[in-house]
């Protein structure tokens, strides 16, 4: 009871600016206000609830706003009397609109936009030829220089911050003509400005093509005169086929998703 | 990174992708760039010294893009010993105890406050800037209990690890040279006993067999923290598995049943996912590949493999991917693999190798 008190005062002390709080920029405090507005009590109750369900054991999520949640729902005396607790209940009513239209997660609220435009084009030429060159360029080096020591290998970062210039070039060199309509969608080689999408496309690709199979670890002992001798690994279509095996039987995709 | 499709995550995505708990801290670096390009907002936000800043995003990637480019030249080329900054071992060269203890060279511990002024020495663990702070001290704990076992082993002369040096990842014989493999095998690479017991007993290193208890410690510890504290989250996440493949065999999912409060997922709801059903065909790919690849070579290894790969997805990729997804730290089953492979192969390397790739990669990205 004592810890609650203390807590309480704490939380209604003098105090600064709420986006500081909050640990949220003053845009998306704004836009967590507009939306907090509209809900009633009940579901701003319920969205915290739910939010201690899936966060309380989550390191990641902030501890301040874990324990004013924990404090808002489970101190009877902010039921009873309202007038006491203001400070604490807007800002949980902010919380709540930052929760629901929103990451609850400040590192995530800072670099992913919670609003999505799903006409913008994704899949264009653009994408496929500076996503394949990259992907080549990437897969090539990485597998030539892997056995090198110390051994020289080129990130996908270096992929996405070089596709930026090379997306800005084809859009402003490639033609802008619709050539022909798929599924009633019209088709150009050039469908406007390089978007994120885009960019974030061509940065997969490459990542996907910056590693090196653990099978070619394999085909070099294997193949190698002071370690295993066995030229028969030489072949294209061995090589190939357990590459390809051990490579679609992994799991963890990189969840381009929250893009 | 190397994985593009796989076979298993499918079913996964479920349980790490869709749960807003799954942060993916690895990834919110590439994020940062992308909205720096295209979506700079310019919104001031809280920094340090108490003040709110609102510089754009692509300039401060430009200057510290520029500042990292002119710094790196020191470390990396015009003053090298900025790299390893080995100002212990420096000071006393010939102490065996001190370069043993304090060098960051020589396959020693480095216990050396300030060892390097390079960044990609620091970042060798994992990046301190995406990694979150919880899971940097959780690591720094970990080196700390490993520092003690190991010195502990070292100075007890446990397993002969005081006739090693104390931190190498090498294997010794019973002269304290180097293991050499090529005493003990056959022409066909399958190890012989009556070899083995003319040679010698592999011994290794203090550091080397602590890695080894992390490893084990590890793969546990995985787990059951998966058990304590998700079995809910992946209850939830079965149950709509169950429910989506009743539903439609498998086409598009069911309502948010686990947990719908993340508006990036509400955000791409609008778009059709991925059918189940090309991950299971992805899936029966991989096994087809694999056993022919195996097969029509002579490589003397089982099919079994193909399957023991996957039988390890199914047990840990669920427990190692929310970790990867919390910590941004993977948990890596190639010890793990190779120990059980190592039992199954008796003694054939390329069996082993082909048990350790298959038990590493199905649950790694």
């Amino acid at each position: 009871m004592i810890w609650t008190l203390l807590a309480t005062s704490e939380l209604t002390g003098p105090a600064p600016f709420s986006d500081c709080r909050l640990n949220a920029s003053e845009k998306d405090i704004l836009n967590a206000e507009v939306l907090g507005a509209t809900l009633s009590d009940e579901q701003v109750r319920e969205i915290l609830v739910e939010t201690r369900e899936n966060h309380e054991h989550d390191q990641n999520f902030d501890t301040d706003t874990l324990h004013k949640i924990i404090e808002y729902l489970d101190n009877p005396d902010i039921q009873a009397n309202p007038q006491n607790y203001k400070a604490l209940i807007d800002e949980m009513r902010i919380e709540a609109g930052l929760i629901r239209g929103n990451s609850p997660y400040a590192m995530v609220r800072g670099v992913v936009d919670p609003i999505d435009d799903p006409e913008m084009p994704s899949s264009t030429f653009r994408v496929w030829f500076i996503g394949i060159l990259y992907a080549g360029i990437l897969a090539f080096v990485n597998q030539l220089f892997s056995e090198r020591f110390p051994a020289v290998s080129i990130g996908a970062a270096v992929a996405q911050f070089l596709a930026y210039p090379a997306g800005k070039l084809l859009e402003r060199i490639l033609p802008r003509k619709t050539l022909f309509t798929i599924r009633g969608r019209p088709f150009s080689l050039n469908p406007g400005p390089f978007n994120a999408k885009e960019q974030m496309l061509i940065t997969i690709m490459a990542n996907a093509a910056a590693g090196t199979p653990y099978t070619s670890s394999i085909i070099f002992v294997q193949v190698l005169k002071n370690y295993f001798n066995q030229p028969w690994a030489r072949s294209y279509g061995y090589q190939l086929l357990n590459t390809l095996a051990s490579t679609f039987v992994g799991i963890v995709s990189h969840p381009a998703h929250s893009l | 990174m190397m994985l593009t499709s796989q076979g298993i995550a499918g079913v996964c995505r479920r349980f790490l992708v869709w749960p807003a708990y799954c942060v993916w801290p690895g990834n919110l670096s590439t994020l940062a760039l992308n909205k720096a390009f295209h979506r700079d907002d310019k919104s001031a936000v809280p920094g340090p010294f108490g003040r709110l800043y609102n510089w754009s995003r692509i300039n401060f990637f430009y200057i510290t893009f520029a500042i990292m480019f002119v710094y790196y030249w020191f470390p990396g080329y015009i003053f090298q010993a900025l790299s390893t900054f080995d100002w212990i071992g420096w000071i006393a060269p010939n102490n065996n105890l001190v370069v043993n203890l304090a060098s960051v060279e020589y396959l020693s511990l480095g216990l050396n406050p300030w060892p390097t002024f390079d960044y990609n020495y620091q970042t060798g663990i994992g990046s301190g800037l995406l990694t979150p702070l919880f899971t940097v001290m959780n690591m720094f704990i970990g080196i700390i209990c490993a520092v003690i076992t190991m010195l502990i082993m070292w100075f007890k002369n446990a397993w002969n690890t005081g006739y090693l040096p104390l931190n190498s990842n090498g294997t010794y014989d019973n002269t304290g040279a180097r293991y050499n493999v090529s005493n003990i095998i056959d022409d066909k690479v399958r190890f012989v006993d009556e070899k083995y017991q003319a040679y010698s007993q592999p011994w290794m290193a203090a550091g080397n067999l602590v890695t080894y208890f992390f490893f084990f410690a590890s793969y546990s510890a995985t787990v059951s923290y998966t058990m304590l504290y998700h079995r809910q989250e992946i209850w939830r996440g079965l149950k709509g598995s169950f429910a989506s493949m009743k539903a439609k065999f498998g086409r598009g999912h069911t309502e948010a049943v686990h947990g719908g409060e993340d508006v990036h997922f509400r955000l791409m709801q609008q778009y059709e996912e991925v059918s189940e059903l090309w991950y299971m065909a992805i899936l029966v790919l991989a096994v087809v590949f694999g056993i022919v690849g195996l097969a029509c070579w002579p490589t003397g290894v089982s099919v079994g493999v193909v399957f023991y790969g996957i039988m390890f997805a199914f047990v840990f990729c669920i427990p190692i991917g929310i970790i990867y997804g919390i910590t941004g730290q993977q948990v890596t089953l190639n010890v793990l693999a190779e120990f059980i492979g190592g039992v199954i192969g008796k003694g054939d390397a390329l069996s082993l190798n082909y048990f350790k790739m298959y038990g590493k990669s199905s649950s790694a990205a």
